[in-house]
């Protein structure tokens, strides 16, 4: 059972792939989520829970009693408001009203970024402005902490899991179980995008198994201060709670390929983690491999365990290295570091589990062939966000107060989330954005954004604001940059990009661009006219579009070197001619002279 | 948690100074009220943690404007002038030293916070500066450059996780994104503001501000000035440090018939009668400096700038370019061998500059430093990469190609020039036929 068969691996493999693109995913969608990823709220005794999580235990109960009741009965809170909101609706500025101005207008005054409404902001806004009162800004700041506090807690308590991703939690734990349970050393790798919670998700599966992992990540974070909750970790999940229970619980190792540059800091790491750096001689390890197998020993002597059958001494826990971003040390000459560890697994001397977490779903290619050998080849996909209910799913748990926040403003706040909810679907930034794929790490930025928004003129969330978050997530489009260009640069990249249409032959260099912006104001404006520019002024305004990434200047050939920069290079031009085709014709400002050039020949 | 609560600011005394200074900020950067607030509204809390990308044209404000919201809101600061850290040694401990307050003087032997030459202790300094001081933030200026370090750029985006503390603000300024930007940073989570370009009527205000700097008198022709003037400008240049120097500069040259007593300030008409053909005669003046009416004159203002150093190896790279190497002996050694043999006839200088190897430049550069012991020093290094980086030098042999690297000179024989009579030294010997 410990080397399954490549065709095995494979098809699995393939299931995994087509299970977070598949049908099979509205399944996963619909199953509960707390239940199957055995969400600690649950398991942890009352009095365990921190404030914050024990808010997140009374919600979903607080909440379906909320939804059960109509609407109008929460209108009745916010009847005396009306003239009060209206007060202050005049007293916001249009962009900052929450819905208020600008509906399909532009965001701010510069429209560097068209704002998204659609029909169901309109009827959100309806909803809001009905219910929405002045809130003081202590009420705001207090909700902003509670919530940016809950994002920032350490990433095993946070509850904020994907339903998508039980499916691979549950390979996950069952792999760590066989190696708790001394059947088998086990090795994996978590491939999932970055930001899509391949981390959290094997702290949670670390979790699982008792305190150690938990109190390992103290130690670690000790010194820098992040506060955890005392025995937070020691949760059970779903099914399996009381057997893991039982079972020992893993000490875990975080080696980083950006902290660690060589074998001998890895060692030094490992022996830190498992708190035995005190024994360690490292002059007595010829290699890594010796190191680690030293390492190991000291363990056991450390924390002495029950002898086995054969009277050989076993560890009392095992270990569970975690490589993060492993195709970092797979780039490394030789890969030593694996090969020890991934050879060590194959020995009886240890009880441990190496989990490898990259972002490249081909990262195994890059492994040698001694070391492929010696992996197991179980690959783990982590889906990323499928659909807008995991989204919805996710914002709900991150966006939930807890009581101790005054009760007329946590009603309020609530109403509002379930509207942003319900609403989620229609909204177009985080449609486009799934759809060209969503981790959590992106609705998480995107919730921070709205936080950030939130103040006493915008006091509660909505769907609008939401979707202006998801937008900022994004890059400023090219087009937008070049409609800021002044006409003489807007000039220059016309005149490149007739050169490129004309098809001469490259390199293109300064000299032709000049040659074609000669052509230009002999044809179109005539000597004396305003675009009759000295050559330092054109060179410096093709600098200019250099530095802003819309022309990439290399040079060629050694005759280069003789000449100022500009002149002896190859340039590309790096905005599309569909770009520039509309900048042609729909940027008003551009005179006439430039816009008859433009269209002359673009098509 | 009871940590971090203890490194909290005290808000509630500094909320009034906050704002005052918003105000003032906002004041002092006409047009960037939506970027003020959008920042503020990102730094303000700690906890918020998301980091920054920020890119706009150069002369956008994006580097005041910043600095000024992190002023304003007290947070601790370093910054980091990429071009000036260009290894990751120089980075680590120019950051830990502004964290840490440390300055590096001759009471503590001009020695930093800690050496620091890994990830993992510019992690730890870090961390210790987190724990003294509640939140940090590290702005790194011309962040195009990280674009060419992968590996530093990968630390840099990584240490919020590396050092498993949401309080490292980070902020990145640049004139554009990285070339391939997801590919580059990984998909690393960043949040990217653009200071857009000015309008023209942001543009006049800026340029409205320099009225304090002109006789009160002529206060409101400039006004009327400067609306001629942005009208006539700005489809040709939107440089804010180029319109504002050449403002000034043509607008002397209009009033020159009002100090000269041709006419009254008052005389509006006649003033922009003439205001015409000042504007077009100053297009062509556009991006040219004081100074710079003639090469010559260019070059030794550019001579005077550098670091003596620099100037010695300008001219070190002039010699050996001008003559090949078996000429060294006779030009260069301090004692001349008597040989028997026929002593060979010095050569005349080579038309075109010759490549030369890197040990042979700094054999002549120490020959030609005679006044001071010349070593070669990580100093010298710097400069002479500084010199390479301004095409100064050329590097003709290949990047991979570790040993014997070879350069060829390629600055104008005005600047040699310029630079040998900066630091009284005599070219003539060398100029035989």
């Amino acid at each position: 059972p410990s080397s399954p068969s490549r065709a095995y691996q494979s098809a699995s493999y393939a299931r995994k792939c087509h299970a977070s693109v598949g049908p099979s995913s509205t399944k996963i969608t619909e199953a509960p989520c707390h239940s199957d990823l055995g969400s600690p709220n649950r398991q942890i005794p009352r009095s365990q829970i921190p404030r914050s999580r024990a808010a997140d235990a009374q919600q979903p109960a607080a909440r379906r009693e909320a939804s059960s009741q109509p609407v109008s009965q929460f209108a009745q809170l916010t009847k005396s408001s009306p003239p009060a909101y209206q007060v202050l609706c005049d007293k916001l500025e249009p962009s900052t009203r929450p819905f208020c101005g600008g509906v399909g207008g532009a965001r701010d005054a510069d429209g560097r970024s068209s704002r998204c409404v659609s029909a169901a902001d309109d009827v959100t806004f309806q909803a809001d402005e009905t219910n929405v009162e002045p809130v003081a800004a202590e009420t705001v700041q207090m909700a902003r902490r509670e919530v940016l506090g809950r994002l920032n807690q350490p990433r095993a308590e946070s509850p904020l899991h994907s339903s998508a991703q039980a499916e691979v939690m549950e390979e996950l734990v069952a792999q760590l179980r066989r190696t708790a349970q001394g059947i088998e050393n086990s090795s994996a790798l978590l491939i999932g995008p970055a930001g899509v919670g391949k981390f959290r998700l094997l702290r949670g599966a670390l979790a699982r198994f008792g305190a150690s992992g938990e109190n390992q990540a103290r130690a670690e974070c000790g010194s820098a201060g992040v506060g955890k909750t005392p025995g937070g970790g020691r949760a059970s999940g779903g099914e399996g709670g009381a057997q893991d229970l039982s079972e020992s619980e893993f000490i875990s190792v975080h080696l980083h390929p950006l902290l660690i540059p060589d074998d001998k800091t890895a060692l030094i790491a490992l022996a830190e983690q498992l708190q035995v750096s005190s024994a360690v001689e490292l002059s007595r390890c010829v290699s890594f491999c010796d190191g680690v197998r030293y390492i190991l020993h000291l363990l056991r002597r450390a924390k002495p365990a029950k002898q086995l059958e054969a009277r050989r001494e076993s560890q009392a826990q095992p270990v569970c290295i975690v490589l993060h971003e492993f195709e970092r040390f797979a780039q490394r000459p030789k890969q030593t570091l694996l090969y020890s560890l991934y050879d060590l697994l194959q020995t009886a001397e240890a009880q441990l589990a190496v989990i490898g977490l990259t972002a490249l779903c081909d990262a195994p290619d890059l492994l040698e062939k001694r070391v492929r050998s010696r992996f197991s080849g179980r690959m783990l996909v982590v889906p990323p966000l499928n659909s807008v209910s995991d989204v919805s799913m996710l914002i709900d748990s991150a966006l939930a107060l807890p009581p101790s926040m005054p009760s007329r403003y946590a009603s309020l706040w609530a109403h509002h989330v379930r509207i942003l909810l319900k609403k989620l679907d229609q909204c177009k930034p985080l449609r486009l954005r799934l759809q060209l794929g969503m981790s959590q790490r992106d609705v998480l930025m995107a919730v921070r954004l709205l936080i950030a928004e939130l103040g006493p003129a915008c006091p509660l969330p909505s769907v609008g604001a939401f979707g202006r978050s998801v937008e900022q997530l994004s890059l400023q489009s090219i087009e937008q940059t070049v409609r800021e260009l002044s006409n003489t640069e807007t000039l220059l990249l016309l005149c490149l990009k007739k050169i490129l249409d004309k098809e001469i032959a490259p390199p293109h260099t300064f000299a032709i661009v000049l040659r074609e912006y000669a052509s230009f104001v002999s044809e179109y404006e005539g000597a004396g006219g305003v675009y009759d520019l000295p050559r330092a002024m054109l060179t410096k305004s093709f600098e200019h579009l250099s530095a802003l990434g819309l022309v990439a200047v290399s040079t060629v050939g050694k005759s280069s070197h003789w000449l100022p920069l500009l002149e002896g290079s190859s340039l590309r031009l790096l905005v599309g001619s569909s770009t520039l085709h509309s900048i042609v014709r729909a940027n008003l400002r551009l005179p006439d002279s430039v816009r008859r050039f433009g269209s002359s020949w673009l098509q | 948690r009871e940590m971090k609560v203890s490194h909290k600011r005290p808000r509630s005394e500094t909320v009034g100074d906050q704002e005052e200074n918003l105000e003032c900020l906002r004041r002092q950067w006409p047009g960037r009220e939506p970027e003020i607030a959008r920042l503020t509204a990102l730094l303000v809390e700690p906890d918020i943690s998301l980091p920054l990308f920020v890119h706009g044209p150069s002369g956008s404000g994006k580097s005041g404007v910043i600095r000024g919201v992190l002023k304003a809101l007290q947070i601790p600061l370093a910054v980091i002038d990429c071009i000036a850290c260009s290894t990751s040694r120089h980075l680590y401990e120019s950051t830990l030293n502004q964290l840490h307050r440390h300055n590096p003087r001759k009471a503590n032997g001009y020695v930093g916070w800690s050496p620091c030459d890994s990830s993992a202790t510019f992690v730890a300094g870090l961390r210790e500066a987190i724990t003294a001081r509640g939140s940090i933030c590290l702005l790194f200026e011309h962040a195009a450059e990280l674009a060419q370090n992968q590996s530093m750029l990968a630390t840099l985006l990584a240490l919020p996780s590396l050092c498993q503390d949401h309080r490292v603000q980070m902020l990145f300024v640049a004139e554009a994104p990285w070339p391939d930007f997801h590919c580059a940073t990984r998909f690393a989570p960043l949040i990217t503001i653009a200071f857009a370009g000015y309008t023209a009527s942001q543009l006049q205000e800026i340029l409205l501000l320099d009225v304090h700097s002109i006789e009160s008198t002529q206060a409101s022709a400039y006004r009327n000035f400067v609306k001629l003037f942005i009208q006539y400008f700005y489809p040709v240049c939107r440089d804010v440090r180029e319109l504002r120097h050449v403002c000034q500069k043509v607008f002397a040259t209009w009033m020159k018939p009002v100090r000269d007593g041709l006419v009254s300030s008052k005389d509006t008409g006649t003033l922009l009668r003439h205001a015409q053909p000042c504007l077009q005669r100053a297009v062509s003046s556009i991006y040219v400096r004081e100074g710079g009416a003639t090469p010559a004159g260019l070059h030794s203002v550019y001579a005077t700038q550098l670091p003596s150093c620099s100037k010695y190896l300008i001219i070190a790279a002039h010699l050996a370019s001008r003559f090949p190497p078996k000429m060294d002996k006779a030009l260069f050694a301090a004692c001349r061998s008597f040989s028997t043999r026929k002593s060979k006839r010095p050569t005349t200088p080579a038309e075109q500059p010759l490549a030369f190897a890197l040990e042979r430049l700094m054999y002549i550069y120490a020959a030609v430093r005679a006044d001071v012991s010349a070593r070669e020093t990580a100093e010298l290094h710097v400069q002479l990469r500084a010199l390479i980086q301004k095409k100064i030098l050329v590097r003709v042999s290949r990047v991979g190609e570790l040993e014997g690297m070879r350069l060829r000179f390629s600055a104008p024989s005005g600047l040699v020039e310029a630079v040998a009579t900066d630091v009284n030294f005599d070219l003539t010997p060398y100029s035989f036929t």
